[in-house]
């Protein structure tokens, strides 16, 4: 009998004291129902979210070289393999954070019994995901690593007997023996060209070509050509690729991320562990009450797929309503009294404030539209 | 064809025509808000080149574009009021899709090998035609600061050509007339401009009107010329041998000596014969004496033009380079020759079809070492560079044949975008793609391999065919079963899936770099020297066969 009457907002607009005792009588059928609900909802955002770790691994790995600028055409895979390895924990939560709203917007709206339930497995599965979290820093598994692991050198910045393009220098590499090159560095600015024989690759001899990875530079010795002396030219001269990352729209959206991402690590610094773990938990509960009522309110199972690119709209949408928040938090700065040691918990609160409210509204006034 | 294939046709092409009119006309707006080159300055061309702009922009979309309108298809338009009828099923819509879907492939295919490229070259050319025209009018008004008003005239024609309505060259134009005729010397530039138009008359005619003239040398230059081409010609033979009375007549007063004349005529033979031989170096030599000791022979003077002529075809005159110094040029072009020397030349103008290098520096490796060599001019004749520092004609040596010129793999016109390989690479049309990479690479420009060129475009092309047929069933499984879409509905629809074709289709692309990637590895280790382009084309195959097994494995029921 729930069953067939589940597809309203039941206990939220017909909250009366006879039928919640009703549910009290029938809170075993109530509570199969719902664990069969959140069970397999929590199994598909874990299907979603696995579909989606490869690619959303890569992407992250690809965006984090093209920030730090090495060029991606030549740094080979197994580099690549071991630099995602090092994203891992933040692309399955990507992940995670994108199979979310997916689930809720394809999810079918007559199983959901109210929409304060539709948060209960994406909560679950976010808990399970930080469990597994904790787990592997006690146990400090290697995805943990934070020790930058690539390995790059002069081939991942050059090609042979071909004019290299870099921002305002164009490098030519001849090798004419084994060991030893001609390098040829013309400077785009003045027009002049300066050969440099005798090049050795690393740092060898008065002639040098070498990749600097602490300071993040290439450096060309010619300690016989007092017009060249020592070059150093930064991995940010470097061409990174043409792919979707250097889209303007992407970059502009994975550079708000960054900035978001920035703002929460630098009010982070100065806590201990534990505010920050709580910092970070009440940060990931506003995700979901922010993301979660506005997919339910796209979904629509007269019309799924406008539904489901609704959601692509609200994950494009997130960062930049997350900055601008910020943006208003940090002009009026609130500090209120009541929080106490606490009170660096505001920005998260308000978002929490915020997807709550949204819950809200989408419970009230999102009826679905009758086919 | 019954009704709704009709429509399902109709519906596709018309919603891609209005789509990219649409599309076209926002992206124009936008090239020309958004361009702020100041060396734009020429009207005409700026358009021309806007045009240009925004009409790659949009032919560069068309992938989206395609998979937009095949997501709204099945989404939106198969669920209207057209298709909703008893005959209707799946495949009735699905096949014509699916025909129409490979129509469009082909309009991509054609425009990423043939249409962008070219237009990418026409923009480039229209630019460099912006800055020949400012360079113009810039030039005229010097000319005709330094009083030199029938060059400052021609220039002056170069800008007015595509900018007639321009006051200021108007203006100019005005001023520097008024000036010739002041100075009275509109009878010369008319005259001169008259020689060139007009048509050439015959050697025989011309020959002709000299003798009747009594300027004996030019009649006999001109008639030797036109008894060499007829032989056998009794009345130019007749003409010609009176002639050379005549001429032998004042030869007699210009040269008293009679060892003198005789010298005189057989150096002239000889000269002569070099020159219907080909030997034109020789013959100039021989032409350029002769003319400085008998300055009054008329004929020798026309011989040694003639022969000048022949010879810029194989070689060039500096004051020809300086006359073109004010044009124009591409700076500190960098490019390796056929010999593996490195190539440093301060100014290249491209000019009536062939290339004029100033200053160019020569950074030759000698076993180890680097020896530098400059030279001030140098001229594309032929395939080679012809390189001077000094003035007059010399042949050269074929063991120096190394020194004096420059072999190049290709083209100098392809050399001028060394430093940005990838301005370059968008101006190569297939063809040339497949015939120049090689050359290309052996001068030095960073330039992928042709067949990682067709897999990557072979990557486009499986993203349009992939993305249309997997996002278009799957809008169809989910398809809107309202009578009409909710308002609210509609807006996001309309809002998020071009941004999801956009992406989608990059990131289908990225997928296939990452194809390319893998084969250096695979090919390495599993499959021996397999060609990138089939390792590539096997595995979209794989994918557009799932899709395309999915796209027709849907059926008319709602879920």
């Amino acid at each position: 009998m729930l069953r067939s009457t589940t597809h309203k907002p039941y206990w939220f607009e017909h909250f009366t004291i006879e039928r919640s005792l009703a549910y009290c009588i029938n809170y075993r059928v109530w509570y199969t129902i719902s664990m069969k609900f959140i069970c397999k909802t929590i199994l598909k955002i874990f299907v979603y979210m696995l579909v989606l770790i490869i690619p959303v691994t890569l992407l992250v790995t690809c965006f984090t070289l093209v920030k730090a600028n090495i060029p991606l055409w030549n740094i080979g895979i197994r580099n690549i393999l071991r630099h995602s390895m090092h994203f891992l924990l933040p692309s399955i939560f990507i992940s995670y954070l994108i199979a979310t709203p997916v689930v809720v917007s394809l999810v079918d709206k007559m199983k959901v019994q109210s929409l304060l339930l539709l948060h209960i497995p994406a909560i679950i599965a976010g808990g399970i995901l930080g469990g597994l979290l904790f787990f592997a820093q006690i146990e400090k598994m290697p995805i943990l690593v934070k020790k930058d692991v690539l390995h790059i050198g002069v081939n991942t910045f050059f090609r042979r007997d071909v004019f290299n393009e870099i921002e305002d220098r164009v490098v030519y590499i001849h090798p004419y023996t084994k060991d030893l090159n001609q390098l040829y560095l013309y400077n785009k600015k003045d027009g002049r060209l300066f050969a440099i024989n005798g090049v050795s690759i690393g740092r060898r001899g008065k002639n040098y070509l070498s990749v600097d990875e602490k300071n993040r530079l290439v450096r060309i010795a010619a300690r016989d050509n007092p017009h060249v002396g020592e070059v150093s030219i930064p991995f940010s001269s470097f061409k990174t690729g043409d792919g979707t990352l250097s889209l303007s729209i992407v970059s502009s959206y994975s550079n708000q991320i960054v900035k978001v991402y920035r703002q929460f690590r630098s009010a982070v610094s100065g806590l201990e562990q534990q505010d920050r773990l709580i910092l970070a938990g009440a940060l990931f509960l506003s995700v979901l009450l922010i993301s979660i009522p506005l997919s339910y309110g796209f979904n629509d199972r007269g019309w799924t797929f406008s539904g489901a690119a609704g959601v692509f709209l609200v994950l494009a949408a997130l960062p930049y309503f997350y900055g601008f928040i910020l943006k208003i938090l940090n002009r009026i700065s609130p500090e209120p009294s009541f929080m106490g040691r606490y009170s660096y918990l505001v920005p998260a609160l308000v978002f929490c404030v915020i997807g709550f409210i949204l819950d809200i509204l989408v419970k009230t006034g999102g009826r679905t539209r009758r086919v | 064809m019954n009704k709704i294939t009709k429509s399902t046709l109709s519906f596709l092409i018309i919603s891609f025509i209005i789509a990219f009119i649409l599309l076209f006309l926002a992206l124009y707006v936008y090239s020309n808000r958004s361009e702020t080159d100041p060396t734009l300055t020429v009207h005409s061309l700026r358009n021309e080149i806007i045009l240009r702009i925004a009409l790659v922009r949009t032919l560069k979309l068309l992938p989206p574009l395609i998979i937009c309108i095949f997501i709204t298809s099945f989404s939106i338009f198969f669920t209207l009021t057209p298709f909703q009828s008893e005959s209707f099923s799946y495949p009735v819509v699905a096949i014509p899709s699916f025909v129409v879907l490979l129509g469009f492939m082909l309009v991509v295919v054609m425009s990423e090998f043939v249409f962008i490229p070219k237009l990418y070259r026409d923009r480039e050319d229209a630019l460099f035609t912006t800055r020949l025209l400012q360079s113009s009018l810039t030039y005229a008004q010097k000319l005709y600061d330094d009083n030199n008003p029938k060059e400052a005239l021609e220039t002056l024609d170069i800008y007015l050509k595509y900018e007639k309505n321009d006051k200021k060259a108007n203006k100019l134009y005005d001023d520097i007339l008024e000036t010739v005729y002041r100075l009275g010397k509109k009878e010369e530039i008319v005259t001169t401009a008259g020689k060139k138009t007009g048509a050439p008359a015959s050697f025989y005619e011309r020959g002709k009107a000299e003798y009747e003239k009594g300027n004996y040398y030019k009649a006999l230059y001109y008639l030797e010329r036109a008894l060499s081409l007829h032989k056998d010609n009794r009345e130019i033979k007749e003409l010609y041998v009176m002639t050379r009375e005549r001429a032998q007549n004042l030869l007699g007063s210009l040269t008293k000596d009679e060892k003198d004349a005789a010298w005189l005529i057989v150096q002239k033979g000889k000269a002569l014969e070099h020159l219907d031989r080909g030997e034109y170096y020789e013959a100039h030599d021989i032409f350029a004496t002769l003319t400085k000791k008998y300055p009054r022979l008329y004929d020798l003077q026309l011989y040694l033009e003639e022969t000048e002529e022949k010879l810029t075809k194989i070689d060039f005159r500096i004051d020809e380079l300086k006359g073109y110094e004010w044009l124009p040029s591409y700076d500190d072009i960098l490019f390796k020759d056929t010999q593996g020397t490195l190539n440093l030349v301060e100014r290249v103008i491209p000019w009536n079809g062939t290339y004029y290098l100033y200053n160019i520096h020569r950074y030759r490796n000698n076993s180890g070492s680097i020896a530098e060599e400059t030279w001030k001019y140098g001229k594309w004749i032929g395939d080679k560079i012809r390189l001077k520092n000094k003035s007059g004609f010399r042949r050269v040596a074929e063991n120096e044949s190394n020194r004096y010129f420059i072999y190049l793999a290709v083209n100098p016109g392809y050399l001028l975008y060394f430093s940005d390989s990838s301005r370059l690479r968008d101006q190569l049309t297939v063809y040339e793609y497949f015939k120049l990479t090689p050359q290309l690479r052996k001068s030095g420009l960073n330039i992928e391999g042709r067949y990682t060129y067709l897999s990557k475009k072979l990557g486009i092309f499986f993203s349009i065919y992939v993305l249309s047929l997997l996002l278009g069933g799957i809008a169809w499984s989910k398809r809107s079963i309202y009578e009409f879409p909710p308002f609210f509905k509609i807006i996001v629809f309309a809002v998020s899936v071009p941004l999801l074709s956009y992406l989608f289709h990059h990131l289908y692309m990225d997928a296939n770099n990452i194809f390319i990637y893998t084969h250096r590895y695979l090919a390495r280790y599993f499959f021996k020297n397999m060609n990138v382009f089939i390792y590539t084309a096997i595995i979209h195959i794989v994918i557009a066969t799932a899709a395309t097994v999915f796209y027709l494995s849907q059926g008319s029921e709602v879920e």
